[in-house]
């Protein structure tokens, strides 16, 4: 199935989602203002008409663009692309648990290795930015990261 | 009384604190996630021991250059440093691509220094008449302004405009979490505490557009050698044809964004977006809109800067803060004894042209700023990308977390940018998302308040040539494309 395909019955599942939860939103006056739950309820429909109609002409299209085999370039980029957002999810997970300091430096040999940096530089280089941000953000900026 | 402001202004030490608000601002407007107002906020409490004049020609610069600042790492790393310079990626970051960056910077810095230079003659001249035309608006008007602002999505919807229209949907969507602004409802937050102030726009742009286009970048898995084009700097100052073709554009786009700039609540942002969009509808150039037009990045640049002198107009003849902003400098004219409003120019209106002057001093200041550092900032294309890819994601991490001091906010950036990546696989256009987003909270909650006011009587929408004008601006510019391309079909047929 094509990603756009995918894409649209993802979205249409979460706005069918989102339709429903807006009834339980309080609703308009006897006037005619709208209540909270118009606008979402509307965009909703909106998008699950777009959805619809951009999956019919994913279907009814003649000449489908056929993705080719994966190169082993882009394996490897999707291998370390999918590394550096776990990265990045451990580190929003961590963040207040271990000091800012720890957690970037760590953070930034992490990416280092992802993106097979020469270490030998980096790990000064990583701890040295982290030292950095840290005290710009905190002392100058009054940015509370830690 | 001029010559008299002009001689205070002219003080070297009044230079000096509006050079440091210059680099300051700089700086931190070229920083994703770092905004003007938290450059003002932090600068504000050292003017407290300074000379009026000094402390407010700091902050004077950091508001100028801040503004102007915000298009660097638009243009050099796709990711726009503040919510005002969200168009200059569009346009900016493809000349940069094109090898174009050092043209690109240029025309960032000189654009947005006319702007801000037109606004102020503006200031000058026509402060009382702008801003009372600015308090004609209402939320009908308001509703009418945000419509209009959407109607744009067609524009910037690149190769599908039913995904484009999805995309804005999508961002209208997303704005409508949080405390809903009516009834105070909560509205989709599941009972998660900092989903009740809604969904921000500025950690979903760092989010799209930074760590997103990094995740890109990283699984293209692109050689140094093949984006050799990018490194390029080129020319920075524009030719005199350019500046020639570029004038009348950028003039209207500097008017809009004055009119735009004295409305309370419509910023850079909005300014920006109307601005583009327009120059995209009657310019010759309007093919490369989007595609790295010199044109498209010089009219969101004006406009960008452009707002600052009808944002001040507001604040100074009537007292009333457009943005938040104008609000840290409403309360830094209080701290001096000066009380914003028709008064102001009458008890201290020496005061006032020494500002007026401040602003024209700072625009300059920062044109031979950026034009000095145009080279040095392009040269972070010469970095290693591995090294700029890292410097993106924790900027863009930190930058999140800055705005609110909360970790939530990161995030919100970090599941935008995963989601940024996949759809920008799929050919989604990200920009509508961020017009939905901005536009979104505006047309609903005026939409409401407007038919509060009016007790349901839609009536109310077409009941002000201002909503009416803007209504009929609206309409043709959905129609426009359409009849356009028919005609253009029976022309070719």
């Amino acid at each position: 199935m094509a990603g756009e395909m995918i894409i649209s019955i993802v979205t249409i599942i979460l706005c069918a989602a989102a339709y429903v939860n807006a009834f339980t939103f309080p609703g308009g006056t006897s006037d005619g203002v709208p209540g909270a739950g118009v606008f979402p309820q509307a965009l909703c429909a909106i998008i699950i008409a777009l959805n619809v109609i951009l999956i019919i002409l994913e279907m009814m299209k003649k000449d489908k663009k056929q993705r080719g085999p994966m190169t082993e370039e882009h394996k490897d980029g999707l291998k370390r692309m999918v590394m550096m957002v776990a990265a990045t999810a451990a580190l929003v997970i961590l963040w207040g648990m271990v000091h800012f300091i720890i957690l970037c430096s760590l953070y930034l040999i992490v990416i280092g290795l992802i993106l097979r940096q020469n270490m030998k530089t980096f790990i000064p280089g990583a701890i040295v930015s982290a030292v950095l941000v840290f005290f710009i953000f905190q002392n100058v900026l009054n940015v509370m990261l830690s | 009384m001029i010559t008299e402001a002009l001689m205070a202004i002219l003080d070297p030490s009044v230079l000096f604190f509006m050079l440091v608000g210059v680099v300051v601002g700089a700086i931190i407007g070229a920083l994703p996630g770092l905004s003007v107002v938290m450059a003002i906020s932090i600068l504000t409490p050292i003017t407290f021991g300074l000379e009026p004049a000094q402390g407010l020609a700091m902050l004077m610069g950091v508001y100028n250059s801040g503004v102007w600042a915000g298009g660097i790492s638009a243009i050099l790393v796709n990711t726009p440093g503040t919510p005002a310079s969200i168009m200059t990626v569009l346009d900016g970051y493809a000349m940069t691509k094109r090898g174009e960056a050092g043209l690109a910077l240029g025309i960032n810095v000189i654009y947005s220094a006319i702007g801000g230079l037109i606004s102020t003659v503006f200031l000058m001249f026509a402060a009382f008449p702008i801003a009372r035309f600015a308090l004609r608006f209402g939320p009908a008007e308001y509703f009418a302004l945000a419509l209009f602002g959407l109607s744009m999505i067609i524009g910037i919807s690149e190769k599908s405009v039913l995904k484009g229209i999805m995309m804005g949907c999508l961002g209208f969507l997303m704005a409508t979490v949080g405390l809903d602004s009516m009834y105070a409802y909560p509205r989709y937050t599941f009972g998660v505490v900092d989903l009740l102030q809604g969904i921000s726009y500025v950690p979903v742009m760092i989010g799209l557009f930074g760590f997103g286009e990094v995740l890109a970048q990283v699984y293209e898995n692109k050689k140094s050698e093949r984006i050799v084009e990018h490194r390029k700097i080129g020319r920075i100052i524009p030719t005199f044809k350019m500046f020639k073709d570029l004038a009348p554009m950028t003039t209207l786009a500097a008017l809009i964004s004055v009119i735009i700039g004295a409305i309370p609540g419509a910023g850079g942002d909005i300014a920006s977006i109307i601005c583009w969009d327009q120059g995209r509808k009657i310019s010759k150039d309007r093919e490369n809109y989007g595609k790295g037009s010199a044109e498209g990045l010089a009219v969101t640049c004006t406009a960008n800067n452009g707002i600052i002198g009808g944002a001040m107009t507001t604040m100074l003849t009537l007292g009333i803060p457009g943005d938040g902003v104008t609000a840290v400098l409403i309360g830094s004219l209080m701290m001096y004894g000066m009380q914003p409003g028709p008064m102001m120019f009458i008890e201290n209106q020496s005061f006032v042209y020494q500002l007026m002057i401040m602003m024209i001093v700072a625009n300059l200041m920062f044109l031979v700023f950026g034009l000095l550092t145009s080279k040095a900032a392009a040269n972070i294309l010469n970095i290693k990308e591995q090294y700029v890819w890292v410097g993106i994601v924790i900027l863009s991490i930190v930058g999140s977390y800055a705005i609110n001091n909360s970790v939530f906010d990161v995030i919100i950036m970090f599941v935008c940018g995963v989601l940024g990546f996949i759809l920008k696989q799929f050919d989604f256009p990200l920009p509508p998302i961020i017009l939905g987003l901005i536009l979104g909270p505006m047309a609903e909650s005026n939409l409401r308040r407007a038919l509060a006011l009016s007790s349901g009587d839609y009536l109310i929408f077409v009941g002000s040539p201002i909503s009416i004008v803007l209504l009929v601006l609206t309409a043709l510019a959905l129609i426009g494309p359409v009849l356009m391309k028919k005609r253009k079909q029976q022309t070719e047929s």
